[in-house]
């Protein structure tokens, strides 16, 4: 793991027309070129390069839809891009009539079998609304088609019959509810026929459907349903019929539609990512951001292309111009925990100080001091292993996460040993260093000590960043440069000297010292617009000025007061955590003197408790301490990831 | 009065009494309309009740119908307090009559696809339901036809309504049975509600939303006479069987060609207090309707001087504000056609006899 993020190249490829396809293959294959969008950049006569490879990633991008549509209307999974290397298609025009094709082909089944599954629905609803008059031994036709009866078979909803007998009330009729199914029921109208249009305009209003079943349908109730029945057999044959077609071409097709279906996938991200070169009369322009360490393989694979392509290489310096290059961090192992959890505050900048490393020190020595416990250590180094070795399926994807809790867990059992205390048990360790419960006060001072410590080496290595990246006022003169680490410490001293008799260091020194931090803050406002020449130095007039240093002054010294006493957390914590087990073992006592099975349950209990809510407590103020207290002195992040154009096998499935 | 009643409401009738005191005054009214045009109107708007309203939009607002649409949100905003601190057994109700306003919208789309009108003109005729969970009327929208709008609906409570009804609009090709089914189902689902309210409650709500419901069955049955030539059965099936005077004999006697004003005035006569029309001539429906609506808006602010401890009060003042911003958004189309007082006025709930030529002037 390194201190600071890979050192990356900047570079511009010129590669004549010819070699464009295959260097952008070479690209997608080696995947370790970050490619920027220079496309606004174009040759006269060539303006229309953009669009061309636009007009073609939306050609590939349609088929690829069509395809994966292919697909799934024949139950195919796209599965996993083929191993080696693939092809790029030239033009979607070569491919575009087999697809269309296919898709004929079984849109053509798929129609038919959609057709017969709506005929054999619209039967079901007939034989529905017939079963009900099946034991009327009298043919249909001379119940609908009577001289001088009008009729209607339909459904209507439930709520509406009452109001639709009240609004009948002056012409004769009958309504047979025939079966009532949830809020609808199948009824059958009559009337006289010489009231059709009334009746039919009155049962629409109360939203009656009737169902016109065709003429053709003739005899008994009964007989009209079987002979529906047998039609549904012969539309469900004729849809097997069209299922068997459809299997036929999956079997015959599917390794086929598969291959292409990569194809096109990538041949639409290479078209995508070609959208984003510039271009000369007679050549386009790459350019993009990769490892230092990879330029080399990068300059003799592409002059294996052809010794035309002309690579201009732009070595990135501690420069602010440099600040847009993207930021790799390669961490494996033991600290990859360490640096999502720095990631999550913020991704370093280019030439900013990853604090990865001074996590994993800092991190588990914090916790443990909070959650100073043998047993308790003990389980969570257990828990730690348990993620780290992927054994159980569910937390597979927190297993980075392993390293964070084993060396938590270790810090405790160490801090176990020194304050004496094995599963909230006091008396069974002797305590090689202290018991936080008998020393409360100095547990306190000492935490407050580590505090300053931390503190100071945030500062230093604030230092060290503004060194780096060549802020030399920032380095002197803000109150997270020299000016405040010595502010800080004048006040430190200060303290101590007042605090300890006989201190060897006389307090005027500290005085005079920190007056002239205090002045070195009060001015790096003025020095930084002084050095870049902005004038006028004091910004929006001297008193405004004064009165901001002021309140900025003002704020640091509060900052410094509380961020020390933050530090003071880690020995009340300690304390909490002896106080917190301690309570367990006195319900333990009332439930059960005799220290029978409820007592043990009940001690049991407390240290589950212990462990998962209070363990989760100390996991937060650590982080807390972490990234409020300590990171925000020297660490500003705001880089952005590098994310290289690569079309390997696992990117180009995950880019779906 | 019970104690229950009165700690259940008191809460609530508190915020009610402090919302009553900022309804716009006959005098503001007559001020208001005495503006020479719209951008003045809605200058002396703000320095009322509505300025909120008015200043939630973040353009400048130079339509009549963008105006309405943001002094609409005033009574989102009252809807949502006094749902709030409602008794829990009266929310439902409220909820209920609160979803007047999306059935509207619901109406408003539907016709909107059906018309190929453009989104953008659209959504500023919607009432703002602003945080409240409403339909996805934008999605709706965008389908391009009513039935793949209606899909959107499934799992709503107007699924089953509108299934029903697409049948028809296949048919017919017009959204009439679409809107008539989702009218006659809100309004049926809202009287359940006041049958589910303890006995003083339903009292109350049944005069105030059965007058409402009184006049939505006489517009619709004369509607129906005058301009679809509907039987009588049609008219009653087209009706809601429920109100708060007016029953099926009265809608029988409009089909039968019966005058709905005198009928209204033989069950109401205190409409007469408020106008005197010939109901039967079909260009003097909305003034009819106008009428009526002043006498459920006198009810309204009778209510507000009853001491019970009841959803009357609520409710009286919910209705009371919509009727206010009714008359603003008429103000707002007339400002904007320039409308001359004498057009206008007859169709205003508040009424603007005070209003002088030397006033007008004065101002």
């Amino acid at each position: 793991m390194k201190w600071y993020p890979e050192r990356m190249t900047e570079v511009e490829i010129e590669v004549p027309n010819q070699f464009a396809r295959k260097v952008t293959e070479l690209l997608a294959d080696e995947g370790f070129l970050q490619l920027e969008d220079i496309s606004y950049l174009h040759a006269k006569g060539s303006d229309t390069h953009g669009s061309n490879w636009q007009v073609k990633a939306n050609q590939f991008a349609n088929l690829e839809k069509q395809l994966l549509e292919t697909l799934r209307s024949l139950n195919i999974d796209p599965g996993q891009s083929p191993d080696g290397h693939i092809k790029m298609i030239s033009e979607p025009e070569d491919i575009q009539p087999f697809v269309n094709q296919l898709e004929e082909e079984i849109q053509t089944r798929s129609k038919d079998l959609v057709a017969a599954q709506q005929e054999i629905n619209l039967r079901n609803t007939y034989i529905r609304l017939l079963t009900p008059l099946s034991d009327v031994n009298i043919p249909f036709e001379r119940i609908r088609n009577r001289r001088y009866i009008y009729s209607v078979l339909g459904t209507m909803p439930s709520d509406k019959i009452d109001r639709f007998e009240t609004s009948m009330a002056n012409i004769p009729f009958v309504l047979l509810e025939l079966k009532k199914e949830g809020d609808q029921a199948i009824v059958l109208l009559l009337g006289s026929r010489q009231n059709k249009d009334y009746l039919h305009r009155a049962a629409r209003s109360a939203y009656l459907v009737g169902v016109d079943l065709p003429d053709s349908y003739r005899g008994t109730p009964a007989e009209i349903i079987a002979v529906l029945n047998t039609e549904i057999e012969a539309l469900k044959s004729r849809m097997d019929s069209s299922s068997h077609e459809i299997e036929k071409i999956r079997d015959s097709r599917s390794h086929n539609l598969r291959e292409i279906y990569w194809q096109v996938r990538y041949s639409r991200l290479l078209s995508e990512s070609m959208m984003r070169f510039g271009k000369l009369e007679h050549s386009y322009l790459v350019a993009g951001w990769l490892p230092s360490n990879k330029l080399e393989k990068l300059s003799s694979d592409l002059q294996a292309i052809s010794t035309s392509i002309i690579i201009d290489v732009k070595e990135s310096g501690k420069d602010s111009e440099t600040i847009n290059a993207p930021i790799l961090i390669e961490t494996k192992g033991f600290a990859q925990g360490f640096q999502k959890l720095v990631t999550t505050y913020g991704m370093p900048s280019y030439n900013e100080l990853n604090p990865t490393l001074l996590l994993l020190l800092t991190f588990p020595l914090i916790f443990g001091a909070m959650f100073g416990d043998v047993g308790h250590g003990l389980v969570l180094t257990i828990a730690g292993l348990i993620l780290m070795l992927k054994k159980v399926k569910k937390l597979e994807s927190l297993a980075s996460f392993g390293p964070v809790v084993l060396l938590c867990g270790i810090s405790s059992i160490v801090f176990g040993f020194l304050f004496g205390s094995i599963f909230g048990i006091e008396d069974l360790l002797p305590a090689v260093w202290m018991h936080p419960m008998h020393n409360i006060m100095s547990l306190l001072l000492i935490t407050a000590g580590f505090g300053a410590i931390l503190l100071s080496l945030a500062n230093i290595l604030a230092l060290v960043n503004d060194f780096h990246q060549r802020h030399w006022v920032h380095f002197f003169f803000n109150s997270k440069g020299l000016a405040g680490l010595l502010l800080y410490w004048s006040l430190l001293g200060l303290i101590l000297s007042l605090s300890i008799k006989n201190f060897p260091v006389d307090q005027l020194v500290f005085i005079a010292v920190a007056i002239v931090s205090i002045l070195m803050i009060f001015l790096s406002g003025f020095f930084e617009r002084y050095f870049e020449k902005k004038k006028p130095y004091f910004e929006g007039g001297f008193l405004l000025y004064f009165i901001q240093s002021f309140f900025e002054l003002f704020e640091t010294l509060i900052g410094y007061l509380s961020n020390s006493l933050s530090y003071v957390r880690i020995g009340a914590f300690a304390v909490a955590h002896a106080g917190l087990s301690s309570v367990f073992f006195i319900l333990a006592n009332i439930v059960d003197p005799s220290k029978g099975v409820g007592y043990w349950l009940i001690v049991a209990f407390g240290n589950i408790f212990v462990i998962g809510f209070e363990g989760m407590i100390v996991s937060i103020q650590t982080l807390r301490l972490e990234y409020y207290e300590f990171f925000s002195k020297f660490f500003s992040g705001g880089g952005r990831r590098y994310q290289p154009f690569r079309l390997a096998k696992s990117n180009l499935e995950g880019a779906k | 009065m019970s104690l229950s009643s009165v700690s259940a409401y008191a809460n609530v009738h508190t915020r009610v009494r402090g919302m009553i005191s900022n309804l716009l005054s006959d005098a503001t009214f007559v001020r208001l309309s005495a503006c020479p045009d719209l951008s003045t109107l809605i200058a002396k708007l703000d320095e009322t009740s509505y300025a909120s309203c008015l200043a939630s939009s973040e353009e400048s607002i130079k339509s009549s119908r963008r105006a309405a649409y943001e002094i609409r949100k005033k009574l989102t905003r009252d809807y949502k307090i006094i749902i709030q601190h409602a008794p829990s057994f009266a929310r439902p109700l409220l909820e209920q009559l609160f979803k007047l306003y999306e059935v509207d919208n619901l109406k408003a789309v539907l016709r909107g696809i059906e018309v190929g009108e453009d989104w953008e003109k659209i959504r500023y005729t919607l009432f703002p339901i602003e945080n409240y969970p409403t339909l996805p009327f934008e999605e709706m929208f965008q389908c391009g036809t009513v039935e793949s709008a209606i899909v959107l609906l499934n799992n709503t409570e107007y699924q089953t309504d509108l299934k029903l009804a697409l049948t028809r609009y296949h048919d017919e090709k017009s959204l009439f049975p679409v809107e008539v089914a989702i009218d006659l189902n809100y309004w049926r689902r809202l009287w359940d509600q006041i049958n589910s309210l303890p006995q003083q409650d339903q009292k109350i709500a049944r005069k105030l939303i059965g007058m409402m419901v009184d006049k939505n069955n006489l517009t619709w049955a004369a509607r129906y006479r005058a301009f679809h030539h509907f039987s009588e059965s049609e008219i009653i099936n087209y009706t809601l069987p429920f109100g708060y005077k007016v029953d099926d004999s009265i809608i029988r006697a409009i089909a039968a060609d019966r005058d709905p004003f005198q009928l209204v005035a033989e069950i109401y006569p205190a409409i007469l207090k408020e106008g005197s029309l010939d109901g039967k001539s079909t260009s003097k429906w909305q003034l009819n309707e106008t009428i009526f609506t002043r006498m459920i808006y006198s009810t309204c602010r009778n209510a507000f001087s009853d001491g019970s401890f009841t959803i009357g009060l609520p409710l009286a003042y919910l209705l009371v504000l919509e009727m206010e911003i009714q008359d603003l958004t008429l103000l707002f189309e007339a400002k904007s056609l320039e409308m001359p007082v004498d057009q206008y006025a007859p169709y205003l709930i508040h009424k603007l006899q005070n209003l002088t030529k030397n006033q007008s002037k004065d101002y």
